[in-house]
């Protein structure tokens, strides 16, 4: 479709091509060595990224900072087991998943008995009209939308769409059934379309 | 990716963060691994590597012993010269001991300092081998944690 192509580009393609080090490897080794610069040049490079996604998981910037110190803080103390012919960004990214998942379970917020709770939505609904996919109030009020979802349906969102993530390892960074994870995203893209819908007519 | 709420959620745009904030997560990452460095730490690959380093040369110097004491030995070898002697330090210690010492002086210079270097060198690697388990042991609760995927 051409005439999307008028829109900002996707933040995944934005988040994966930031997250590529062409000597990332090598940056590993080193800080697994000690090599402090190494581990800052790392924890500089994958910031701005996993700081995109971690913020769209959370409630608020002081959550979500605090789980990107604790992740890069787990990621050096995994240093010299981590097995660096992998990419360092997912691996990141389970981690904070994990760090965020676990403060909802401790916060209590919102339990997955919780989450039964919502209405349901139709998410058979007609797609949405072509002409709103141009529209920037569009992306406004789905942005809206998605920061009053669940904290477990904005993971989703974030790890599947901010960090391009593919089901199986959304379902073993959340510590979720993979059946679990296809039933969020799809009723959260139902709630998202519903809010949508509800703001735009 | 097909459905259009797809394609929007692909466009949404991505929050931006806030100035400074990877000098911000650096400075505190960095005072915390100050306050929970474990004390075996620093053993670590390069003490490991060490560790190795220095068995290698005890063994070494222990096989140089060992000819050692086969080139100077007569009659039966230094695996039944020791059995004897360990029988005699059993039934009448004092004499044995005294063997022991009459053995040792007899030693030519070579043989007499590579065994007590040698036993140096083992007992630093095995040293050095311990630190890094310790510190492996330090940090077991955190990779079996993120072994199971559940950091």
């Amino acid at each position: 479709m051409t005439r999307l192509g008028a829109l900002p580009l996707p933040s995944t393609q934005r988040a994966n091509r930031e997250a590529t080090l062409e000597n990332e490897q090598t940056l590993v080794a080193a800080a697994r060595a000690g090599d402090e610069a190494a581990f800052e040049a790392l924890l500089r490079h994958h910031t701005p990224a996993l700081y995109r996604v971690v913020r769209r998981m959370t409630a608020d910037e002081m959550e979500t900072e605090a789980i990107l110190q604790e992740t890069f803080f787990r990621f050096w103390q995994a240093l010299p087991r981590y097995q660096d012919d992998r990419p360092l960004f997912p691996y990141l990214v389970t981690i904070a998943a994990n760090l965020a998942r676990d403060r909802w379970r401790r916060s209590r917020r919102l339990s997955d008995a919780a989450l039964d709770e919502i209405p349901e939505v139709d998410d058979k609904a007609a797609d949405l009209p072509e002409a709103w996919l141009l529209r920037q109030e569009t992306l406004a009020a789905l942005a809206a939308a998605v920061e009053e979802l669940p904290p477990p349906y904005r993971a989703v969102i974030a790890l599947r769409y901010d960090a391009e993530m593919r089901y199986e390892d959304i379902a073993a960074a959340l510590d979720l059934p993979l059946n679990t994870v296809r039933t969020h995203l799809r009723r959260a893209k139902a709630h998202l379309r519903a809010a949508i819908e509800e703001k735009l007519k | 990716m097909t459905d259009p709420m797809d394609r929007l959620l692909q466009q949404l745009p991505s929050p931006q963060p806030p100035e400074n904030l990877a000098e911000r997560l650096l400075q505190a990452v960095r005072a915390r691994r100050q306050a929970e460095k474990p004390f075996f730490f620093w053993a670590g690959a390069r003490s490991q590597r060490l560790a190795a380093g220095l068995g290698l040369a005890g063994l070494a110097l222990l096989v140089l012993f060992g000819l050692e004491i086969g080139g100077t030995a007569t009659g039966s070898g230094p695996g039944a010269a020791v059995l004897a002697w360990l029988g005699r330090l059993w039934s009448a210690p004092q004499t044995a001991l005294a063997d022991l010492s009459a053995w040792w002086s007899g030693f030519s210079s070579l043989a007499a300092t590579a065994l007590p270097l040698a036993l140096a060198l083992l007992a630093l690697a095995a040293f050095l081998q311990a630190s890094c388990l310790l510190s492996s042991w330090a940090e077991t609760s955190t990779q079996l944690q993120l072994q199971k995927g559940k950091v």
